[in-house]
């Protein structure tokens, strides 16, 4: 089997785009989360939080490819472009010539242009539709533009499995260098701010309504959390054969060692500890290592009642008791499709700098929750060669990520 | 490396939902195409043709509680897997929940109407429409979840969406899934729901045919006259199971997968080109292994847009020369979309084991700008080839090329 290891990454996310501004957002403590008092025209909308990021469409990308491209993909294709460059690989024939795929997702397309679509039977009129219209609603089509931006030619692998759709990205796109179908993977997820999935986590009592305290919401694992906020992003992970890397002497940031994906084939909404816990051991046997050599666990961790207990009771199974584990949506809430590639870049970063961000607004755990080491208050040294990143979705679909620290 | 086998097939179509039905209808050239009355009143809709599963109901015995989230696409896909699992005799087996069971099924979009309750948030800024079940009958992954779901599917899942090929890159996804030892069993396919929003999608385009006082001539892949595809509807459901598995539990073994390709024209999201369409091919080959002279067919995806089936065949002769018996199934069902791929190849599959191909319904007189192959017109021709190859194209540029065998020694 193929070696595969990160030889960039790029990201849009409220606390930064780039480590060195990330790091300093997390050592800082605060949380992104905005009051949004437009929403209060919305008819049974009951929370008015989000996180969105302060993002505009560079000035530099042409007229022309944006035609198909709405917010999502427009912030897909900026990491991307940013990731590519920190790999080194801007202009490589290896981007052109079939050896490089694509392995990204979001939970929904560019929900502006929806409808246009939804027009044509309502209205019984295609007034608003144009030949881009579908190609920017459709839910992969951040995956398809950054194909098509970069002139990409290998395999495209659509993602879209709501919360898991970014962590799909990057494991999948890692089994496809793995056995030899690519060379060079984009991997990741992106998710666009917008009522809509707002909406439909609202529907589902599964949203903060903490909206005069945006400071102190949302509160993974706290005894006092109320539910999740939405926030957005994307995240890129250039992934990479590992013989390749070296021939061309690419700066490797880690090495994805274990990959676990599984579904509970029960609930859309109701998680399970069970399943989860499996998707881990699933990992951990794909990285052939035991639980006792994770140093780290970045938590899904999204702060609504039956989701936070279920994960910790999971993660206890599968890893043990007094295990480091903390939530990066804390800081900038649940970014859905992107937040598995995002947290799983923050947490190879955290590894590299040997520094573990802390969840903030954790209080005090709900008793409810599993006995772990959760990180609170403040950031934490922690020497370690393994850290495993987890998401589950809306829908039931569990995944888990290993990644190994690289050295020479 | 685990080798791969199809042990069941299913799907729901316009013109059958059953082999015997569906069968007898490609053979007698029955098309599903009609016209759509209703699109008449919609301003600025050419197409008034689709391709609908009019005698569709979701069966009754179905549990309330599990169909909660279903729309019509969900639906379609429940049956044909249902269906596919029985063929399989693996309905109620124990695999199936067991975590060594896998689904990789995809469609176009979500269910529609559930989308139009989202548009009524964004249009009136009213939420009361929308219930909890409301994005899971939306989102584009409904089909997995819902399947995930009603058969207490523990294993991975891959949420093929990728509009025209959802349906092939279920199969080809689901067949890595086995080959590379992740599970014994997977539930392959695709499905879409007919809706005008698709139709006025191609139509702005000028990619739908509007030939709409004779539905019966259209599409016409390949031929001269074709003006463009129709919409149509259905799901396709493969069950794949490592050869392993299936030999112990003896199973009917129907065919064996034996390659796989995927790639993209990272070139231009609606025209199809067909150097990568090519290599799409030459990576199927490669990785069964075996030389162009080893494939006897090709079910063409042959969608009857005017550039698509050009590139199409250019592709197909520069691989194969110009001898090797092609036809599509579009002419008979439409433009399936989510479900074209795994439909494709279940009828594909079933025709060479009969040992007959299928013509392409409609076409009369090959387009001279299409590329010279031995494409099956008027009535269905033997075959004993036991190798073929099931190509699609999607919107978007992604390609898919998938090689069944169906002698499994």
């Amino acid at each position: 089997m193929r070696r595969v290891v990160i030889t960039g990454v790029g990201a849009v996310s409220a606390l930064g785009n780039n480590w060195a501004d990330v790091q300093s957002a997390l050592a800082a403590g605060h949380n992104k989360i905005q009051r949004f008092a437009e929403w209060d025209e919305i008819e049974g909308l009951n929370t008015r939080l989000g996180a969105p990021v302060d993002f505009t469409t560079p000035a530099h990308y042409p007229r022309k490819k944006l035609r198909s491209m709405g917010r999502v993909s427009v912030m897909a294709v900026s990491a991307t472009e940013q990731a590519l460059t920190e790999a080194g690989l801007v202009g490589e024939p290896c981007l052109t010539n079939g050896s490089t795929g694509v392995s990204y997702g979001s939970c929904i397309g560019t929900p502006a242009d929806v409808p246009a679509l939804t027009r044509v039977v309502t209205d019984k009129t295609t007034i608003d539709l144009n030949a881009s219209t579908y190609l920017r609603t459709m839910t992969h089509t951040a995956t398809v533009n950054i194909g098509l931006f970069f002139n990409m030619t290998g395999r495209i692998i659509p993602t879209a499995s709501a919360c898991t759709s970014g962590s799909q990205g990057v494991g999948y796109a890692y089994e496809a260098i793995k056995y030899g179908m690519q060379d060079v993977m984009v991997a990741g997820g992106a998710e666009e701010f917008h009522v809509t999935p707002i909406a439909v986590f609202d529907t589902l009592f599964a949203t903060s309504t903490r909206n005069d305290e945006p400071n102190l919401t949302p509160r993974p694992f706290d005894a006092e959390r109320d539910g999740l906020v939405i926030g957005e992003g994307a995240c890129s992970l250039i992934l990479e054969e590992y013989e390749h890397a070296r021939a061309r002497g690419a700066t490797i940031l880690g090495e994805i060692v274990g990959y676990g994906t599984n579904s509970d084939g029960a609930h859309v909404t109701e998680p399970s500890a069970e399943t989860m816990t499996r998707a881990m051991q699933l990992a951990l046997a794909d990285a052939k290592v035991s639980a006792d050599a994770i140093g780290y666990v970045n938590a899904h961790g999204t702060a609504t009642a039956k989701g936070d207990i279920a994960e910790s009771r999971a993660t206890a199974a599968a890893l043990g008791e007094g295990k480091p584990i903390s939530s990066l949506k804390s800081y900038i809430g649940h970014t859905l499709g992107a937040c598995g590639a995002l947290e799983a870049w923050m947490s190879v970063e955290m590894m590299r700098s040997q520094w573990f961000a802390p969840t903030i607004n954790l209080d005090r755990v709900d008793p409810e929750c599993a006995e772990l080491d959760y990180i609170q208050h403040a950031g934490r040294a922690i020497d370690c060669d393994y850290v495993m990143s987890n998401n589950f979705a809306f829908g039931g679909v569990n995944t888990s990520l290993i990644i190994k620290r690289y050295s020479a | 490396m685990n080798r791969v086998v199809v042990t069941g097939m299913a799907g729901v179509t316009s013109i059958g939902s059953d082999w015997a039905s569906l069968s007898g209808a490609l053979k007698g050239g029955r098309s599903g195409i009609r016209v759509m009355p209703e699109w008449a009143d919609y301003k600025g809709l050419d197409t008034q043709l689709a391709g609908p599963v009019d005698d569709f109901a979701m069966p009754s015995s179905y549990p309330r509680k599990k169909v909660r989230g279903m729309g019509r696409v969900a639906q379609l896909a429940t049956r044909a897997t249902e269906l596919a699992l029985m063929d399989a005799g693996l309905i109620n087996d124990p695999v199936i929940a067991s975590g060594q069971c896998g689904i990789a099924y995809g469609s176009s979009t979500g269910s529609t109407p559930a989308t139009r309750e989202f548009a009524e948030l964004l249009n009136r800024q009213d939420l009361t429409r929308v219930t909890a079940t409301t994005y899971v009958r939306m989102m584009s992954h409904t089909t997995a979840i819902n399947l995930s779901i009603f058969f207490g599917v523990k294993g991975r899942v891959y949420t093929t969406s990728s509009a025209c090929t959802s349906g092939s890159q279920g199969i080809g996804y689901a067949y890595e899934a086995i080959k590379s030892g992740y599970q014994s069993v997977m539930i392959a396919g695709g499905a879409e729901e007919l809706c005008p929003s698709e139709a006025a999608v191609f139509d702005t385009f000028g990619a739908a045919s509007t030939k709409n006082d004779t539905p019966g001539s259209t599409p016409s892949p390949f031929d001269t006259h074709r003006d463009g595809l129709v919409i149509g509807e259905g799901a396709g459901t493969l069950i794949l199971e490592s050869l392993d598995h299936a030999q112990a539990r003896g199973a009917t073994i129907y065919a064996e997968v034996i390659g796989f390709g995927t790639n993209a024209d990272g070139a231009h999201i609606t025209q199809p080109d067909a150097d990568s369409m090519q290599a799409a091919m030459a990576l199927a080959l490669r990785d069964a292994g075996c030389a162009p002279q080893a494939i006897h067919y090709i079910n063409a995806h042959g969608t009857a847009t005017p550039w698509g089936d050009v590139a199409e065949s250019l592709a197909t002769q520069r691989l194969f020369g110009d001898s090797l018996p092609v036809s599509s199934i579009k002419g008979h069902i439409g433009h399936t979309l989510g479900a074209s791929g795994a439909i494709e190849a279940w009828a594909s599959i079933a025709m060479m084991r009969e040992q007959w191909l299928m013509p392409t319904l409609n076409l009369s007189q090959v387009d001279p700008d299409c590329a010279a192959l031995d494409y099956i017109i008027g009535s269905p021709r033997t075959t004993d080839g036991d190798t073929l190859m099931s190509n699609n194209f999607a919107f978007g540029g992604i390609n898919t090329s998938l090689i069944f065998r169906v002698n499994v020694a």
